[in-house]
């Protein structure tokens, strides 16, 4: 079904169609309801008229035959005009054959019969054309003429076994019907104007009414296309609103605040990638500028390439993180399911680390060198997202201080803890903390950590289908549990890889 | 001139420190905001060119506290927060000069120059004294029209001693004012540095421009007291 191009099109026709339908319905009952109470008057006025004839014709016999008697006193069948003239009026007086046997005098011939026929019925009513060309209508009726009882005593008397049945004649009425035709073509031309006229206010009446009702509409599109990306912070008045367009811009400007906060971080984003970029770009500027000026000095030139090459693999690293962060958000994360020993993949994260843990006398717990718990699921985002917590874990937990590493699955989900000792993170900072580029310590730390590890852990958990919560146990305690989603084929029962000591380990 | 640079990035600080270093100036350079305080308060620097996001102490946070002690060594504010919001901020906590990263290092030079003559109450680049014509922004030394060929560490003294001409200028504030804590200054290196200096900038049969105030310093004068 097409959409209606426009609301208020499409209602004003509606409504015009029914306004037009409605008032020539009404129109029409009551023409045939006038018309239907005229005609029964005039054709009241007919049979009364033909009764009056019937009641004048009557049987006789005559020398020994019976006949017609049509006694005419009042001269009816002459009086083809009454008053003034403005009635015609006609009259018939036929066998049931079409013999005619008295006829206005008018009628040269037999034209009233042969225009209304000879109907079967006994009493018909049909309109008529007379010769004069007038419309008029006549009514026909079958009847039999009453015999007198002496005239009936002659009969019997002559014994005329026939004429014991009266013979059935056929009497037309004709009359000129001006006077109900007049009323009803005045009627009918009072009608079909006032209906138009009802149509044409309608247009514009409808036209006006939903122009004016849809102003609210109009009012809330209006706003609507005035909202740009710098006025996001409008919301549409709710209070000032019809109740109809209410939870239309209440959705609207729920949509409005998700639009604002997601541009707001879009732009805090932007802002944060400029100005990361910022520094590397200084290093390498300063870099090449200092070398160029000085290009006799080989062996600074050489230690300046050096720098450039690690600011080089430094931003690449950034635009690598960046990359999949945007891929993750955008859902085009390849992610490709095999399976995988997560506890050595625990291990193999760790490796790297252990020097610098044993470096901060740490005291490491971590799955058991021979234990395994294998999970389906995409090895290098699940070998990502547990080296960047196991190096933060150990990069966060002061001296002397402890890191923990449990995997545990339980029915349909895996989940893998990560503690460390803190002494920095406080509750607030939890709010925080896998946002892109936010550190504890604004200032950089020589490029080390980019700010975007652990945007990076929830981007990918996201993308793996799981979740990520980060917790202060206690306030010198810090967790971070990740749970993912276990298929089918490796749950194969509850298991926990409990955390070893180190050296146990190893 | 000896400059202080408080900066966290280390590619940053090196090529940075070792670019002034080269323009003639003694560069200390420190990664931490703890520490540059430290630096900043236990040696007299002529500038001071300051990172904001530091760790440790911050940027802002050093500067406020080397202003409370009393401290007006010129600060050059160089960072990546680039709002004017920022560069207000920045002047108003006591900053003279602000340059937001990436820079180019001829500006961060030239800006360094302009604070360091400042420190000394000069405008001008260029310097006069004896016949002698010093351009601060060239770091070239003019006898009429020969131009006099220096090493940066003997044009920096000689900057140095033009720029407060007329004063005794100790060993220890030209040991404070060129040499960085990369050279270690024996005793005589300040009188080879002047003896060499002064071959090179005096004619002969004259009175060398260069006197020395035995047990206090030298002075830079060019008629006699």
């Amino acid at each position: 079904m097409t959409p209606p191009a426009s609301i208020e099109r499409h209602l004003s026709t509606r409504l015009v169609m029914l306004t037009l339908l409605i008032s020539a319905t009404a129109g029409a009952t009551l023409y045939t309801y006038v018309r239907a109470t005229l005609l029964a008057q005039f054709d009241g006025a007919l049979a009364a008229k033909a009764r009056i004839f019937v009641s004048l014709v009557k049987q006789e016999v005559k020398d020994g035959v019976p006949s017609l008697d049509f006694d005419d006193p009042a001269g009816l069948m002459k009086e083809t005009r009454r008053g003034t003239g403005a009635h015609v009026e006609l009259f018939e007086l036929s066998h049931e054959d079409g013999t005619s046997i008295s006829r206005s005098a008018s009628l040269v011939e037999s034209v009233l019969l042969n225009a209304v026929g000879r109907s079967r019925k006994e009493l018909t009513f049909t309109p008529v054309t007379l010769p004069g060309g007038a419309a008029a209508r006549a009514m026909q009726m079958r009847f039999s003429p009453p015999l007198e009882d002496e005239e009936r005593r002659a009969i019997d008397r002559a014994g005329f076994a026939g004429a014991q049945t009266p013979p059935r004649l056929i009497l037309t009425v004709a009359r000129e019907s001006r006077e109900v035709d007049r009323p009803l073509q005045v009627l009918l031309s009072a009608l079909i104007v006032s209906v138009a006229g009802m149509c044409l206010a309608s247009v514009v009446g409808v036209r006006w009414t939903i122009r004016r009702g849809l102003r609210p509409l109009r009012a809330v599109a209006d706003a609507a296309a005035r909202v740009d990306v710098q006025s996001l912070d409008y919301r549409f008045p709710l209070g000032q609103l019809p109740d109809e367009l209410r939870p239309i811009c209440s959705r609207l400007n729920d949509l409005l605040a998700r639009i604002e906060e997601s541009f707001r971080r879009e732009r805090r984003f932007s802002a944060d990638v400029a100005h990361e970029l910022r520094t590397p770009i200084a290093e390498l500027r300063a870099l090449a500028e200092v070398a160029l000026k000085w290009p006799e000095d080989s062996e600074s030139a050489a230690r300046s390439f050096q720098d450039a090459l690690s600011v080089a693999t430094q931003m690449e690293g950034i635009v690598a993180i960046l990359l999949s962060l945007s891929r993750c958000n955008a859902g085009r994360q390849p992610v490709a399911p095999e399976a995988v020993d997560v506890a050595d993949v625990v291990r193999a994260a760790w490796r790297p680390l252990a020097p610098r843990a044993q470096r901060a006398n740490l005291t490491c717990l971590l799955p058991a060198g021979d234990a395994s718990i294998v999970t389906e699921t995409d090895r290098a985002m699940l070998t990502s997202i547990i080296s960047n917590l196991l190096s933060n874990a150990v990069a966060h937990a002061p001296r002397g201080g402890r890191v923990l590493v449990e995997i545990r699955r339980h029915q349909k989900n895996l989940t893998i803890r990560f503690g460390n000792t803190n002494d920095t993170l406080a509750p607030e900072d939890l709010l925080h903390l896998f946002e892109a580029f936010w550190r504890k310590d604004p200032a950089r730390t020589g490029g080390e950590h980019t700010g975007l590890g652990l945007a990076l852990v929830d981007a990918f958990t996201c993308s793996l289908g799981g979740a990520i919560r980060a917790e202060l146990a206690a306030p010198d305690w810090f967790d971070v549990s990740l749970t993912l989603p276990q298929p089918d084929l490796v749950a194969d029962g509850n298991a926990t890889l409990r955390a070893q000591p180190f050296e146990a380990a190893y | 001139m000896r400059l202080l640079l408080i900066e966290d990035s280390a590619r940053l600080r090196d090529s940075v420190s070792t670019g002034l270093r080269k323009a003639g100036y003694a560069v200390d350079s420190a990664a931490d905001g703890t520490q540059g305080l430290w630096q900043a308060q236990s040696n007299e620097y002529d500038v001071i060119v300051l990172d904001l996001m530091l760790p440790g102490l911050d940027g802002l946070s050093l500067l406020k506290k080397l202003r409370t002690a009393g401290q007006d060594t010129h600060v050059l504010i160089l960072t990546a927060r680039d709002t004017v919001e920022d560069r207000v901020l920045g002047l108003r906590s006591g900053a003279d000069d602000y340059l937001v990263k990436p820079f180019a290092f001829d500006e961060l030079l030239a800006r360094v120059q302009a604070l360091a003559r400042r420190r000394h109450g000069v405008k001008s680049p260029q310097l006069a004294f004896g016949g002698v014509r010093l351009d601060t922004s060239s770091r070239t030394v003019w006898r009429g029209d020969r131009q006099i060929e220096l090493s940066p560490r003997e044009y920096a003294l000689l900057e140095y001693l033009a720029l407060r001409q007329g004063q005794v200028v100790t060993r220890t504030e030209i040991e404070a004012h060129i040499y960085d804590e990369r050279v270690e200054p024996m005793s005589n290196v300040v009188d080879a540095a002047i003896y060499a200096l002064r071959k090179k900038l005096d004619v002969p049969d004259a009175r060398s421009l260069i006197q020395t105030r035995r047990g206090v310093g030298y002075i830079l004068q060019a008629e006699p007291a």
